[in-house]
């Protein structure tokens, strides 16, 4: 019962993060249409991009539920080498984004990053707490 | 007569000793990311029940953490493929 409960948690997060990321790639793409004078190559870099990111992360979900599962040991040198292989499809999408001409490089980069940015926003900046105890003196 | 090496040869030579130096930034993700799996495997190990909340807060970790790794490869990639310092020449 409370294994299925902590699945559905799990299951819940990575919903969350991925619908953060298509939201924040979807508002770049937005802007990109409005400030810039051809589009295209920026929306198809983010689009390839985000895929890849959603990708990578549903990999790394399912890498480390493994990992777990397995001796100490053995599960450092599983996640490592699931790490290098994800780093891999990475190096290679980046490659193929630089040397595309349709592709946009940058639009590419910032998909990928912006996984970073949804977790940070979702899960530490989500609570007034987290900007109060910032600017809370230590002696009081 | 012709200099022995000339500036594109230069930045050329440079810029791939600065993608394998940038390479080096990968190698830290895949070291952290196996050690907290270790640890996560021990944690699982010692409180079974607790797997979730484990699995959870690696995940989160992890992937914030891989993307510092993704930093450097992009500087190797951009140094070696799009090199912006040929055009200053």
């Amino acid at each position: 019962m409370k294994i299925a409960k902590t699945n559905k948690t799990i299951n819940k997060t990575q919903i969350d993060v991925i619908i953060g990321v298509l939201i924040l790639n979807s508002a770049a793409a937005i802007i990109s249409v409005i400030f810039t004078k051809e589009p295209m190559p920026i929306i198809m870099g983010l689009v390839f991009g985000t895929i890849i990111s959603i990708l990578n992360f549903r990999l790394l979900y399912l890498a480390l539920k493994k990992a777990v599962n397995l001796p100490p040991h053995k599960a450092q040198a599983y996640a490592s080498s699931k790490y290098f292989m994800r780093y891999v499809v990475t190096g290679v999408v980046l490659f193929v984004a630089i040397r595309a001409e349709n592709i946009n490089v940058l639009g590419t980069i910032f998909a990928l990053i912006s996984i970073k940015m949804v977790i940070l926003k979702t899960e530490l900046l989500n609570s007034k707490q987290f900007f109060v105890n910032i600017f809370k003196r230590r002696e009081e | 007569m012709e200099p022995a090496i000339t500036g594109r040869a230069l930045i050329l030579a440079a810029s791939a000793i600065g993608a394998g130096l940038a390479m080096i930034a990968g190698i830290g993700p895949g070291i952290g990311q196996g050690y907290a799996a270790g640890k996560g495997a021990e944690g699982v190990g010692r409180q079974p029940e607790a797997q979730g909340d484990i699995v959870r807060t690696m995940l989160l970790g992890a992937a914030v953490a891989e993307t510092t790794g993704i930093y450097g490869l992009i500087i190797a990639l951009v140094l070696l493929f799009a090199n912006p310092l040929i055009g200053l020449l």
